[in-house]
């Protein structure tokens, strides 16, 4: 197995992650300034809800602030740690919307339904971005399906695999399998 | 059935696991370094997906997260990377937030309460704006900001308004989960420094006709208080009322529809200790 190589001296955002858990202020800023639209854009693509998102966003530079000890370099970039954390808490949001749907009638996911984030006011038309699209039309339909129900929409693999009509062991390596790929795809360069 | 605890990687990498797989995929990560690799690469390659998904953030919100940011404690961990290095999601949890609240200023207080709002006589001190440093008016500005986007992103920090998702997501949650006869499991996820506790059910059977579930705390002293009635369905998560620091457990019991001061000891459906 391929061990990515670590990076730390250009990755900026573990850089002003590390100067975060030293107590600098100051590095809460570059912090924001370099990872503030990806982490708003996560929030909003899978709350689908403006104010939603920037709620998320909010307490994702507050977590970040104070449990940036908690970040180790040799585990993967700042910026994946900090999505992930981003990613955590708003499919713990959409989750919690769910239940409280179940019982508060419309609130939750049917309000949000009905006012989808315009795709075209989302996307962002660079290289970077393309490189993605195109990786992600390297995978088989069931992958990518698996992949942006349960990413980018909060299902639970058993949810995808009901949706989708297939076993669940099914679902865990095709999505297994499709992250590897992207991996490969998308860290090779 | 493969269930090979390693397949779960890529769904616990996308969130896309269950609460207690979840948990069970953390227990199992501690002890495996390959899929601690993994996971690792995993996450980069969805950080590299976030390319596609980039969306500038309405530019009052970066003041807002300075501004709260300012007023917590530094952070408390700014130990060295490798002295917690096998505990992954337990390091460097941060101190409870210290917050003042914002008093107003003493001059202000002496103000008296009942003057009509006409007629103001005599301020206290002349309405100088000019006077205050520049900084100060920023942050009144930032403060006035924050008061528009919403006492809720302001609150789970510091007024600690807390929802159940705040407790799930919560460094130093701890779970426990209850299997019942039939398939049914509930989940008890507590955070000592939110002081709350959560519980999420999945396939609970409903309470009788005319009843319902009342979910309870139980104390270390022994004692049971309530934390609140259940909303009827099968899959529910929770927040329980009140300070859940102490507890050692939870349980659902059947009560009458307005609830019980003491759970009815015949009637529990579930315990689960911590």
């Amino acid at each position: 197995m391929e061990v990515s190589p670590v990076e730390t001296t250009t990755d900026a955002v573990a850089d002003a992650v590390r100067r975060c858990a030293a107590g600098d202020q100051q590095a809460v800023a570059t912090l924001y300034d370099l990872t503030a639209a990806k982490v708003y854009g996560l929030a909003l693509r899978v709350l689908r809800n403006p104010a939603q998102a920037e709620e998320v966003t909010q307490e994702i530079y507050l977590e970040a602030w104070q449990n940036s000890g908690a970040f180790r370099p040799g585990r993967g970039s700042g910026l994946a740690w900090l999505l992930t954390i981003t990613h955590r808490r708003a499919v713990d949001r959409v989750r919690s919307a769910q239940a409280a749907s179940r019982r508060d009638t419309v609130y939750g996911l049917e309000a949000l339904a009905t006012s989808p984030v315009d795709p075209a006011d989302q996307a962002i038309d660079t290289v970077a971005a393309e490189r993605v699209r195109s990786a992600m039309r390297g995978l088989t339909d069931l992958q990518r399906e698996a992949l942006e129900l349960a990413y980018f929409q909060g299902r639970t693999h058993t949810e995808v695999a009901a949706e989708l009509a297939v076993p669940l062991g099914t679902v865990k390596t095709r999505i297994r399998d499709g992250l590897t790929r992207l991996r490969s795809v998308l860290g090779g360069d | 059935m493969n269930d090979e605890p390693h397949d779960l990687v890529g769904a616990y990498a996308m969130d896309a696991l269950d609460p207690e797989e979840r948990l069970a995929f953390e227990g199992h990560l501690r002890s495996c370094a390959s899929c601690r690799d993994e996971l690792a690469g995993l996450g980069d390659a969805l950080a590299e997906l976030s390319a596609d998904y980039e969306v500038a953030p309405p530019p009052a919100l970066r003041a807002a997260v300075l501004n709260a940011v300012a007023d917590l404690d530094a952070p408390s961990a700014a130990q060295p990377a490798e002295s917690t290095a096998g505990a992954a999601g337990t390091a460097g949890e941060p101190p409870l937030p210290r917050r003042a609240v914002h008093e107003p200023e003493a001059g202000a207080a002496t103000e008296p309460a009942k003057e009509p709002a006409a007629a103001p006589v005599t301020p206290l001190r002349p309405p100088s704006t000019t006077a205050r440093p520049r900084w100060q008016l920023l942050v009144a500005a930032a403060l006035a900001l924050i008061a528009v986007i919403g006492i809720s992103v302001w609150q789970p920090w510091v007024q600690r308004t807390i929802t159940a998702a705040d407790v799930l997501a919560a460094p130093d949650a701890v779970r426990a989960t209850k299997t019942m006869d039939g398939g049914a499991s509930v989940t008890l996820v507590r955070s000592d420094r939110l002081g709350r506790a959560v519980l999420v059910t999945h396939s609970l059977p409903p309470a009788p006709t005319g009843k319902a579930h009342q979910a309870w705390l139980q104390h270390r002293s022994g004692a049971m208080t309530s934390g609140g009635m259940m909303p009827s369905g099968a899959d529910v998560t929770m927040l329980l009322e009140g300070d859940a620091r102490d507890t050692v457990g939870a349980g659902i019991s059947i009560e009458p529809p307005g609830g019980s001061v003491q759970p009815t000891l015949d009637d529990v459906v579930v315990l689960i200790g911590l």
